[in-house]
This record gives C-alpha cells, sequence and structure tokens, in this order.
C-alpha cells in the first residue's frame, strides 16, 4: 500500500528508531498501526504531507508513545533482544562458572564436616557432663571444652550452608534481572 | 499564566480518556476512525499523536483490548474494544466528572451573585 510512498517509509523509519520504551513486538505493532493510519487517511483523499503533517514529527510521536508507556504496569520498558539475553547469560556463565564451582566445593565440605564434627562434639559433651567419659573425646578435658568446641564447629558448619545459600540467592537474582526479564517476559 | 497551556493540556488529557471509551462503548473502532471521530470536537484537541500512544496505554491498562479484522484493502486493521474494567473506569470517572463540573459550576454562579 504506502510502500510505494519513499516519505511516507522514511516517517515510519524514524519512528521506529524514536520507540524506545516497547518491546520489538509493540514497537512493530505501533508503527504498523501509525502506517495503517497514514493509508487510511490517503485512501480518503488526504495528501501524503497533509497526513504526516497531522501526526507531527516522528520524535515527538515516538516520545508520546514512550511517555505512555511510562505508566505501564503489565510491560515493563527495556530491550529484550534475544542476542542480549544469550550474551548475558554467557558473561554470567564466564564470569561465575569457575567461583561458583569453587564456592560450592568448599562451602560444602566444610558446612558437612564441621557441623557433623561440631554436632558429635555436642553430644559427646552434653553424654560426658551427665555420664561417664566417652573414648570419643581425645584429651581428656571437661565435658565443658566438648561443649565449646562443639558449638563453634556447628556454627562455622552452618555459617558455610548460609554463605553458600546467599551465594545461590544473589545469583539467582542476577540471572533474573539481567537475563530472563531484562525486557519483556511476553 | 504561562503553565496555563500546561495545565489545559493536562485537564484535556483526562477528558479525552473519558471521551475515547464513550466512543469505544458504543462501538469497537479503528485507529483512523477514532481520530476522526474526535477531530470534529474541537475544544478536545485531539490529534492523532494523542490518540494513538492514549489507546496503547490504554490498551495496557486492561481498560482497552484490540482484535484484528480484515479490510477490503490493505492488510487487515486493529480494532480497540471497551473492556469490563474499561466500563466501571468508564462510569467511575464519569460519576467524579459531573460531580466536579457541578462543584465549579456552582462556585462559578456563587461568584456572578455576589
Amino acid at each position: 500500500m504506502t510502500k510505494s510512498d519513499p516519505v511516507v517509509e522514511a516517517y515510519l523509519a524514524r519512528l521506529r528508531a524514536h520507540v524506545e520504551r516497547m518491546s520489538p513486538a509493540e514497537q512493530q505493532a505501533a508503527v504498523d498501526e501509525i502506517r495503517r493510519h497514514i493509508a487510511d487517511a490517503m485512501a480518503a483523499g488526504e495528501p501524503s504531507d497533509v497526513v504526516l503533517a497531522s501526526l507531527g514529527p516522528p520524535e515527538d510521536l515516538g516520545r508520546a508513545y514512550d511517555m505512555a508507556t511510562v505508566f505501564d504496569v503489565r510491560d515493563p520498558p527495556g530491550p529484550s533482544k534475544t542476542a542480549e539475553r544469550v550474551f548475558a547469560l554467557l558473561a554470567i556463565v564466564a564470569l561465575g562458572g569457575l567461583p561458583t564451582f569453587l564456592i560450592t566445593i568448599i562451602s560444602l565440605s566444610i558446612g558437612t564436616a564441621f557441623l557433623t564434627t561440631g554436632l558429635v562434639m555436642l553430644v559427646a559433651g552434653v553424654a560426658e557432663s551427665v555420664g561417664p567419659p566417652i573414648a570419643l573425646q581425645m584429651p581428656r578435658e571437661s565435658p565443658l571444652v566438648a561443649l565449646g568446641v562443639g558449638v563453634a564447629l556447628s556454627s562455622t558448619g552452618t555459617a558455610a550452608f548460609v554463605g553458600l545459600a546467599a551465594y545461590y540467592w544473589l545469583i539467582a537474582r542476577t540471572v533474573r534481572r539481567f537475563v530472563l526479564f531484562h525486557g519483556q517476559p511476553s | 499564566v504561562v503553565e496555563l497551556s500546561d495545565r489545559i493540556t493536562q485537564l484535556r488529557r483526562g477528558v479525552l480518556e473519558l471521551c475515547l471509551l464513550h466512543v469505544l462503548k458504543r462501538k469497537a473502532s479503528y485507529g483512523y476512525e477514532i481520530v476522526t471521530m474526535l477531530e470534529p470536537l474541537g475544544p478536545l484537541a485531539a490529534g492523532a499523536n494523542t490518540v494513538y500512544p492514549l489507546l496503547r496505554r490504554l490498551k495496557a491498562e486492561g481498560l482497552l483490548a484490540t482484535f484484528t479484522r480484515a479490510s477490503p484493502a490493505g492488510p487487515p486493521r486493529q480494532y480497540y474494544r471497551i473492556t469490563p474494567e474499561g466500563r466501571r473506569h468508564l462510569a467511575a470517572f464519569e460519576d467524579e466528572w459531573v460531580a466536579l463540573a457541578s462543584v465549579v459550576d456552582r462556585l462559578s454562579r456563587q461568584g456572578v451573585a455576589a
């Protein structure tokens, strides 16, 4: 239809370039709609320059669309190009892969070892303070030492698990923010 | 005084939303038809460059919905229709408009009497 009119096409290209906050699909829908409007107006006998003048500069129209987008609740603004998401995901994997591997292994080892030992010491300490000495506790100290060491070790182990969970939460949030919902999750 | 035109623009924008919902309450319509329906309503000063972004916003807010329908010539047209939420919004907006207008009217009458 209006495809043949280079002035109209130039207008639409400028409009497309100035609608920045909408998702690509919505951007396309807006440009198509304005294209259709121009065609309808020309079919009704209006010359193309009059139609384009009534639409105003494409920059202003684009800005008006963007302003309308500010009020959107369902369609958060931002680019959502698939390539950008793939690159963001690759960057996260590349930068976070090795640290994640190390942090996971170290935290799990420390967490498991310390928590288990700590709990055993705690049980031993409690048992010794009420009953006869247990062979488990190598130096023959008071049961209070076993209790103290038990608390310290199990706290360290728990801290390692909590730290690991916090790290995973951070990673999940980063992925969600920069990869999944970077643009419109349509 | 400098800001007067800005304020009138703000006021018009709200009223245009009301008028747009009114027009679409009667029947579903497409962009060019909507624009030509609103154009003769002088005080609204609603050009295509105001109407299209507003249509999009009302759609994003769920007050309007769209569907496509084939047209005799050219690609299919995007039609807008009012949603049940849009009807509720329109009714509430209209009540408010009538109430506000009557207040303004009453105050200006008192001004004349005094």
